[in-house]
């Protein structure tokens, strides 16, 4: 469903703006190496504020994946996060 | 209080609310934009973190940490996991750094499943590492204790008899008065296992404990460097109606002054202990009262109460001369400066006379509410012990430098001893051999990186032509450390080689790496029938590191423009470099497979 991942999406970009950047606009292209500021300490920050605030637990392996947006969104999806 | 202390303060509020890392790194990012501010009166510290895990969190939360006690402090970080390198050899960044404190932060979960896993092995290790950091360099030394692992759940367990048997050794060399352990244990269980234990962050990102404990964990190793170093504060002058007592002797009368225990007096009981708890801490005491000294001398004689005796006080000012003579004849007396003096009053008045005539001693807003007086002295930093003064260091030098002497041939040594136990090979290969690595290599290395080209595979194609490229692996005797390091040279003309590129790994620095390299470099060079080989250097914010590479490596400098240096190395007359004996030189022509680094 293109809607729900659209949901996702803007649940996660105000995790990303406290975290990274607060101007960034968020969209499922978006990788760590097109935002200077997305570096791999900011990219804990950010895995440690999204399961506080989302209330979720990453696997190891998902923890080394996730380095764009759109593979955070379908792994939030899986997980039944929609709205 | 300025505007600039008022926001250093709410800075370091911020600080210390903080209980997730990313409230740390908010309030380290406000510090930063702030300017780092660092009053010209604060100490200055040089803090080298060198370790076996992830310190960067900890290197960005330390300046603000450090500032927080009231510590103006650089800070220094070894690249991931190079502490033996760093501390053996005596040429390496850390000591050129020149720290006054190095804190080797050690986890357990490498010292036992890395390299050297038996407790024999680690204790050793450690042990040696202490040791040359006492000789090599004269700044105190803070080294974490092995911390409890998961794996740990009694004091039956195969885990705990590791690191007891570790802590044990540790505890057991003969250390000196700059070593601290430091010990993480009750950290961990006042922060709760469950909680401080995340075995996903180690995995993916080299953390040995939860990334929201890195406040906590900051905290308790700011206390310990602090800590380490010799009291700051040399003597307290105080005053007495109203401040070591409550009441005024000359208006109420020796058995009328507040000192019950039970009653309002208890506060006042609670600046004579803090004070008492200073003196037995090598600080000097000595009394500045308007008053007659007769009547002063019969509360110390008269009330038992009294937690402070009258012999306590190295110097007595009782008259009626204003305040700052009594403090220049104290100071005169004793033979101190003004460093290191305070002065608690808890009149405004007496406050502001003293300061105009002594500005640099310290002279805290005592608080009104005699409750809120030695949380507020506890917190002013002032009495937190402060760097060894340059006397003592000056004298601990003294003792020290003989014995340095008579082992710097040993410690070189040892070093030597270290890298050549290592049993290192370094394998040449083509580029094409491990293209992705190359490729990954180039767009992510910035601190061993002398010229920061972020080639894509056809602009390194069209670099190397003429020339060569070469990508490095290194073996050693614990394994395949993958692909460490590439080169692009380029053929300018007849005369000369130019290196485009060069980058290394930084988790194979300080082992000759680089040496070996050049000599692989020169030997290409010259098949091609190059004269000179060229280095450039091109500065970026981080890597200062390899800033002085090429003028080590023997290379000459011949003309800079801006950031960027260029060096000539005559190949007619380049020598073997020292170091290369210990690596052995193999080439590779089958392909390498991928091996992630």
């Amino acid at each position: 469903m293109p809607g729900s991942r659209e949901a996702v999406l803007r649940k996660l970009e105000p995790i990303f703006r406290s975290v990274i950047d607060p101007n960034l606009v968020l969209s499922e292209q978006l990788n760590a190496s097109q935002v200077p500021l997305w570096d791999s300490l900011k990219h804990i920050i950010l895995v440690v504020e999204i399961e506080m605030q989302l209330g979720i637990k990453l696997t190891t392996d998902e923890l080394a994946q996730l380095h764009n947006v759109g593979e955070m969104v379908t792994l939030l999806q899986q997980r039944g996060l929609t709205a | 209080m300025t505007n600039d202390g008022a926001k250093l303060m709410a800075i370091v509020q911020r600080y210390k609310a903080a209980h997730t890392l990313q409230q740390l790194f908010a309030a380290a990012g406000e510090y930063e934009a702030a300017g780092s501010p660092r009053p010209a009166s604060w100490p200055k510290f040089r803090l080298a973190l060198t370790g076996n895990y992830s310190t960067q969190f900890l290197a960005r939360g330390f300046p603000l940490a450090l500032a927080a006690h009231g510590f103006a402090a650089d800070i220094y970080e070894s690249p991931y996991n190079q502490w033996r390198a760093e501390l053996l050899d005596g040429g390496s960044v850390l000591y050129a750094f020149a720290p006054t404190h190095v804190l080797l932060a050690l986890s357990s979960i490498e010292l036992a499943y890395g390299s050297l896993r038996s407790t024999e092995a680690v204790i050793a290790a450690v042990s040696a590492a202490i040791k040359a950091a006492l000789r090599l360099s004269d700044a105190q030394l803070l080294v974490t204790l092995p911390e409890p692992l998961i794996d740990e759940i009694s004091d039956s367990s195969v885990a705990y008899a590791w690191r007891r048997a570790v802590i044990d050794g540790l505890r057991a060399a003969p250390t000196a008065p700059r070593v601290t352990f430091v010990d993480l244990e009750p950290l961990i269980r006042t922060s709760g296992a469950a909680a401080w234990f995340d075995d996903r962050f180690y995995d993916t990102a080299k953390l040995p404990f939860h990334p929201d404990r890195t406040p906590a964990l900051l905290a308790v190793l700011a206390d310990a460097v602090v800590g380490a170093t010799a009291p700051h504060c040399k003597l307290v002058v105080v005053d007495l109606d109203d401040t070591l007592w409550g009441g005024r002797i000359g208006d109420d009368g020796y058995e009328a002054l507040e000192l019950d225990p039970a009653g309002a007096g208890r506060h006042f009981l609670r600046l004579q202990a803090f004070l008492a708890g200073l003196r037995a801490k090598g600080v000097l005491l000595a009394i500045a009262s308007k008053n007659d000294p007769a009547t002063v001398q019969e509360v110390f004689a008269k009330r038992p109460e009294m937690m402070l005796r009258w012999q306590d006080f190295a110097a007595v000012e009782i008259h009626w001369e204003p305040k700052s003579s009594s403090l220049a004849r104290i100071l005169e007396r004793l033979k101190l400066s003004t460093a290191g003096v305070v002065f608690l009053d808890d009149n405004p008045v007496e406050r502001a006379e003293v300061l105009r005539r002594f500005p640099d001693i310290a002279t805290p807003d005592l608080p009104e509410d005699p409750s809120q007086r030695v949380p507020v002295l506890e917190r002013s930093g002032l009495f937190d012990h402060r760097l060894a003064t340059d006397e003592t260091r000056g004298r601990n030098r003294m003792y020290e430098e003989n014995a340095a002497r008579e082992a710097a041939r040993h410690d070189a040594g040892d070093y030597q001893e270290f890298l050549c136990g290592l049993k290192m090979v370094l394998e040449g290969a083509e580029l094409e051999e491990a293209r992705e690595r190359v490729i990954e290599l180039i767009h992510k290395t910035n601190q061993f990186n002398l010229t920061t080209r972020r080639y894509n595979w056809g602009e390194l194609a069209t670099a190397i032509r003429g020339g060569f490229g070469r990508c490095y692996r290194l073996k050693d005797r614990f394994g395949d450390n993958g692909i460490i390091s590439v080169v692009a040279v380029t053929r300018d003309s007849d005369e000369d080689a130019r290196i485009d590129l060069w980058l290394m790994s930084c988790r194979v620095l300080g082992r000759k790496v680089e040496e070996t390299i050049l000599a692989d470099l020169i030997a290409r060079a010259r098949s091609l029938g190059a004269r000179r080989l060229i280095g450039e250097y091109i500065a970026t914010p981080k890597n200062a590191l390899v800033r002085e590479l090429y003028p080590r490596l023997g290379f000459s400098e011949i003309g800079h423009s801006g950031e960027n240096v260029r060096y000539a190395l005559a190949l007619a007359d380049a020598g073997t470099k020292e170091g290369t004996e210990l690596i052995a030189m193999a080439e590779r022509r089958t392909p390498i497979a991928q091996v992630a680094g």
